[in-house]
């Protein structure tokens, strides 16, 4: 049985765009995984107010996934797969990278910290955790966006952000959760 | 607690271990050679090719080859090469596998391989698969960060050791030329038709190659009984600026330096070579002098090894990172191959011929799509 | 050639993902690489596999690209002069 694509993800991320406000038309250049991110990251931080406290230089981003690229992958492949309609395309190629949702998010926001993009069969917020801690501890990074954003070929979506940021800074430790990777594994399976 | 480099290996175009690698560096053999690509509709293109037949060879020792791609296999023998001179247990719950590789099994997307499932397609599956070879108990990490997944991988193990969470740290960097990836950099007219040229003047283009690394970094000194070279840590930083070209300015570049030079407490003064992203396109090599420049690094000898083993992707950070510590080693700072009238837009000091010199702090760079950039010191412990 | 320039802006549009233009906002002399549409390198990598897979038409030459691709009418001329 062959299994097939839900049409919806495109439109519904288009229509995401359309009602956040947000103007910026490089967001339909982007592939699906990066207009998941990229949208994700834009209510994480409310269009940038959130990130308002810190210098962008000490934002960083770390972000996993299970797919990594794989969707805009078989979009690429697809440009080269027949030999008689060859028509490699630079910009599908281009997205053939998963960290490239990190770079739409860190050029919306001029966001020129640290970032890493890990792949992982499931969800390790314990690593995210450690690794996004250590961050904090011994750089001078002082606020972290981290999370799972994943897509299949068949446009099965999951994608959760979390805005990491220290007990010190001026924020919002009203709403804000301790970050552990307890917390994030409870904020993840709610939204499953 | 620091990051001892316990072992390595090396598996490309110019041998299948560190040593006969570095001898061909040192006679100065590159591997670039035109080659054929059955689906790319015209002419040959300069690419680095590991020896399959050899590989074969090598790993039928290990297991059936009819159950692992050329990738698995070159990742599987490579670490078991690298364990063979160390008495890390790799099978033990205190040793972590970090993967880095950008495009892991591609090669399986539309290949009538039914052999291998559509899971093989994804990065975990082949990082479990080859952790598993090794009877691992932990599930692995895979860094997957465009062209410095490499460093990345060795800055994740080096940063997950300090906080003690594992001991030892394999940390494999892979990736094989493919129909995929040709295509794709060709459809950026980023390939040069020659073998690239670093810093050179004419560089017109970057070729791409093939290949393995794999490093193990240990928290236990006492395992690294000769030399002792630790991997003292890094940074990365983004541009911030566009999707695929580089910052004009090298922005990204110069903040990873700089972070990478405050994170370890180190001085500038104190670098005594860097080992460049030398790609041989007209835009990375400006930006990296421009980014070298801006960081008073301008005097430090600096080579690229791209016109020896090509661009190798996921596994340049750490294939590179090793002849680092192979030249830190042999006291060999290795020419820049593929230059011969250096020309950049900033003046920086291209290593062009092939000298003795003690290096006691290394610099290791990369930047990649995405506008990311990396960079990490190695330095020769028990000079501070 | 109205028809030609037409299309291509049509054209243009979908490939390079300008959802937020229509065929009216586009002048056909305006430089392409100017403010206007905000097209940068990738759409130039772009507009030469557009003109190839659509039009036939090859563009080898960087310096050669980019006048050919500096604006809506200087590329519906060079399709005319390649297909006659």
């Amino acid at each position: 049985m062959e299994e097939k694509i839900d049409a919806g993800l495109p439109a519904f991320l288009s229509s995401v765009y359309k009602t956040s406000g947000l103007k910026y038309p490089k967001f339909y250049k982007m592939d699906l995984l990066s207009k998941l991110g990229f949208m994700t990251s834009t209510f994480l931080v409310e269009s940038g107010a959130l990130l308002k406290p810190y210098d962008p230089d000490k934002v960083a981003i770390v972000v996993s996934n299970s797919e990594s690229s794989l969707e805009t992958d078989h979009n690429y492949y697809n440009t080269i797969s027949e030999p008689d309609h060859y028509y490699p395309n630079p910009a599908l190629f281009v997205y053939t990278l998963p960290n490239l949702l990190i770079g739409e998010i860190s050029i919306k926001y001029a966001l020129k910290g640290e970032s890493t993009f890990f792949v992982s069969r499931q969800p390790d917020f314990e690593t995210l955790c450690t690794y996004c801690s250590w961050l904090l501890q011994n750089t001078d990074t002082q606020a972290v966006m981290t999370g799972w954003i994943d897509l299949d070929p068949l446009h099965n979506y999951e994608s959760i952000l979390f805005l990491i940021e220290k007990q010190d800074q001026p924020a919002r430790q009203e709403n804000a959760w301790p970050f552990t990777s307890n917390t994030m594994t409870t904020l993840y399976r709610a939204i499953n | 607690m620091k990051s001892y480099i316990a072992a390595d290996n090396m598996i490309t175009s110019l041998g299948f271990s560190t040593s006969e690698n570095m001898q061909n560096l040192k006679a100065g053999n590159g591997g670039v050679q035109m080659h054929t690509i059955p689906e790319l509709p015209n002419g040959k293109v300069p690419l680095s090719l590991v020896n399959e037949e050899r590989l074969e060879q090598l790993f039928s020792g290990l297991a059936d080859g009819n159950h692992y791609t050329k990738l698995e296999k070159l990742a599987i023998s490579s670490i078991h090469a690298a364990s063979q001179s160390t008495e890390i247990n790799l099978a033990g719950p205190e040793t972590l596998f970090i993967l880095s590789t950008t495009k892991g099994n591609i090669e399986l997307l539309g290949s009538n391989r039914p052999e291998f499932g559509e899971e093989r397609q994804r990065l975990w599956s082949v990082a479990h698969l080859v952790s598993r070879f090794f009877k691992n108990p932990n599930p692995p990490l895979v860094v997957s960060n465009a062209c410095i997944s490499g460093i990345l991988a060795l800055l994740t193990g080096q940063r997950l050791i300090s906080e003690n969470r594992y001991r030892h740290i394999v940390v494999t960097g892979v990736d094989i030329a493919t129909h995929f990836v040709v295509s794709g950099f060709q459809s950026f007219k980023a390939l040069s038709p020659n073998p690239c040229k670093p810093f050179d003047s004419n560089r017109d283009g970057l070729s791409l190659g093939e290949g393995v690394g794999t490093v193990l970094l240990t928290s236990d000194a006492a395992l690294c009984p000769n030399q002792r070279l630790v991997v003292r840590g890094g940074a990365s930083a983004n541009d911030a600026n566009h999707i695929s070209g580089p910052s004009r300015d090298g922005e990204g570049l110069f903040l990873a330096i700089e972070n990478t030079i405050r994170n370890t407490s180190h001085s500038r003064e104190q670098i005594d070579y860097i080992s460049a992203h030398g790609t041989g396109t007209r835009y990375n090599d400006n930006m990296e002098s421009m980014a070298f420049h801006r960081a008073g690094l301008d005097t430090v000898p600096v080579n690229s090894l791209k016109g020896y083993f090509g661009h190798t992707l996921g596994a340049a950070g750490i294939l590179e990172t090793i002849v680092c510590f192979q030249s830190m080693r042999e006291r060999r700072l290795l020419k820049t191959k593929g230059c011969e009238d250096y020309g950049t837009a900033k003046p920086i000091n291209v290593i062009q011929e092939t000298q003795s010199a003690n290096i006691t702090h290394c610099l290791k760079v990369a930047s990649g799509f995405g506008g990311c950039n990396a960079g990490l010191l190695i330095s020769q412990d028990g000079t501070f | 050639m109205e028809e030609l320039i037409k299309k291509l802006k049509s054209q243009i549009i979908e490939e390079l993902a300008l959802e937020e233009f229509t065929p009216d906002d586009i002048n056909a002399d305006d430089p392409l690489f100017g403010d206007g549409l905000g097209l940068d390198s990738i759409d130039a990598l772009s507009l030469v596999v557009v003109l190839d897979r659509i039009y036939g038409i090859q563009i080898e030459d960087p310096e050669a690209g980019k006048e050919i691709l500096y604006s809506i009418k200087t590329i519906a001329e060079h399709i005319q002069k390649h297909q006659s």
